[in-house]
């Protein structure tokens, strides 16, 4: 339901859209069934496809080309897709949008090989690009990312983090890269300077307010509308946003004990999600995602007025509203 | 054992990728990454012979050690229990080096490298699920796939950088390598991590590459002597042990 309304802010560009979809499929083929079968599973298991659709909307600023902005498109997407997979492997995750995960469905080291032959992938299809900006951006956004994810595992049920903390690891684990897909598809399409830049900002921003909201819905979703248990980020050991506001309440405290454990009664696990959503702590982190929606929406003040700056700023107000 | 001339080059070129992949809680908490050293060898081969080496190779090079150690992190993950803080790291650990190897190829930049190379890894990446989940019965078919994952990134470089009359030596020296070692881990009674083949005839296989291999390498008149003799010692010394 909530893709479908993410899709009606895209309708001039649903051509597009599919055209890269069907890329994407394209592009995990395999002649080992395994990988073919593994690589597939997550691809049609959907997805918001945000960085595909900012890729095609920041190229509409410069000379758009379908066939540039797809190659840019398509490894961005495979590269989240590929995380995703080892993810799963780290979270010992079982299920991902309410469908069993890689390693789930087969075992740890299929998904280790599915995730670098999504990886290897994203590299042929961005290798079509012969800018060495453009490589040179990617390169350093997928070393963040991982940066980010290394320290989230040091930091893992250790409750002494700070604000500064929380928001330099979502920036490396998403706004970087949805700050890199608007850079890259101006860039693709050579934008100007001044337009890449603001663009870059706004997935910047766009992708702060993403990853709080995503941390949020971890507690106020529903286990189906997940595909996963709510809270599963304090299960396993990380400390959102909510969290952060909540970590020092004497009642809170126990709850937060028990699901380091990472085995936590359901009841007890219902009593922690109920206690939290009762908190003030859910309205001060969305306060926070409006502030970096607002600053999004800033950086398109100066761009041209159009069907895609329409479309740019309809998804910062969905993202800031979204319910999975 | 290696010429002095052949260790201060290979230990020269494993300093600079431990330089080049270094991420300091991986190294704290998961400790140093394994750097294969006979795939060092195998990479370096042509500038060990003498070849021309540019900083283009030099930088290249370093991109495919990097990868290869990706690949030695991610084939150490447990199957089915990776939920430790080191699993977990090196799960990360493996995807920050495949990172530099990408890094690394950019900065050059060499653009035909990075799509070759990323051929090369996909391909790689489906030999390693087929040996793991279905393994082709035929044994000549199981050391093909070996051989692919053991030397596509070897060859790519080799292709890329005009020292295809290389390729002819490595195809044979990947599998009968990797045998030896494989036989070695089992006969030490350690545990190998990953897609061992049904070991029953592993030792006429060895005799077998071992042959043609050495065959390869008297025929191979551009190699200089010192390097040829490495070569020959570099398998007839593991062999010995096993026959």
């Amino acid at each position: 339901m909530e893709k479908i309304k993410l899709m009606s802010l895209y309708t001039d560009f649903r051509k597009d859209v599919a055209y890269i979809e069907k890329e994407l499929e394209r592009s995990v083929q395999s002649s080992s069934p395994i990988v073919r079968q593994a690589s597939l599973h997550l691809l049609k298991a959907g997805g918001k496809r945000i960085r595909p659709i900012f890729v095609i909307l920041a190229a509409q600023f410069g000379n758009y080309s379908l066939e540039n902005a797809s190659k840019v498109a398509v490894s961005l997407e495979l590269i989240h897709m590929a995380s995703l997979v080892h993810d799963d492997v780290i979270d010992d995750s079982d299920m991902r949008r309410g469908l069993e995960t890689v390693k789930a469905k087969w075992n740890n080291r299929v998904a280790m090989y599915a995730g670098d032959f999504i990886f290897s992938r994203a590299l042929t299809s961005i290798g079509g690009i012969e800018k060495k900006s453009v490589h040179g951006i990617l390169a350093e956004t997928m070393l963040e990312i991982c940066k980010g994810e290394i320290i989230q595992i040091d930091f893992q049920r250790q409750t002494d983090q700070s604000l500064r903390d929380y928001l330099q690891r979502i920036k490396r684990k998403t706004a970087l890269l949805l700050a890199s897909s608007c850079e890259l598809g101006a860039l693709s399409a050579d934008a100007d300077e001044e337009t890449v830049r603001r663009l870059r900002r706004y997935g910047y921003f766009t992708g702060m307010a993403f990853q709080i909201v995503d941390d949020i819905l971890d507690i106020t979703s529903t286990d189906t509308k997940l595909g996963k248990p709510a809270g599963s980020d304090l299960l396993n050991g990380h400390i959102t946003l909510p969290i952060l506001y909540i970590k020092d309440d004497e009642e809170f405290k126990p709850y937060m004990q028990q699901a380091f454990t990472g085995n936590m009664p359901e009841e007890e696990r219902q009593q922690m999600l109920h206690y939290i959503r009762e908190s003030s702590a859910i309205e001060k982190a969305q306060h926070v995602s409006d502030l970096y929606l607002a600053k999004a929406l800033k950086e398109l003040d100066g761009l041209p007025s159009g069907k895609s700056k329409k479309a740019l700023i309809q998804i910062a107000d969905f993202i800031g509203q979204r319910k999975y | 054992m290696e010429t002095k001339g052949f260790t201060d080059q290979i230990d020269n070129y494993i300093q600079n990728l431990r330089s080049a992949i270094y991420q300091p809680i991986v190294e704290r908490d998961a400790g140093h990454a394994p750097i294969d050293r006979q795939k060092a060898f195998l990479l370096l081969l042509p500038l060990l012979n003498g070849e021309q080496w540019t900083d283009e190779m030099r930088q290249a090079a370093l991109a495919i050690g990097a990868i290869h150690t990706a690949f030695e992190v991610h084939d150490q993950i447990d199957s089915l229990d990776a939920s430790s803080k080191e699993q977990q790291l090196m799960v990360l650990a493996g995807d920050h080096f495949s990172g530099i190897h990408y890094k690394l190829l950019a900065s050059i930049p060499n653009f035909h490298l990075i799509r070759s190379l990323s051929a090369a890894i996909g391909r790689i990446n489906e030999c390693k699920t087929t040996l793991l989940q279905s393994p082709p019965p035929r044994a000549e078919d199981r050391l093909q796939l070996i051989g692919e994952v053991e030397g596509a990134c070897i060859m790519e470089f080799y292709e890329t950088f005009g020292f295809t009359r290389y390729k002819s030596i490595a195809e044979v020296l990947f599998p009968l390598l990797w045998l030896i070692r494989s036989k070695e881990l089992n006969l030490q009674g350690m545990k190998f991590p990953h897609i061992v083949p049904n070991t029953q005839d592993t030792d006429h296989w060895i005799e077998q590459l071992q042959d043609n291999f050495n065959d390869r390498v008297k025929q191979s008149f551009f190699l200089h002597k010192p390097l040829v003799d490495q070569l020959l010692r570099m398998t007839e010394q593991d062999t010995s042990n096993l026959r």
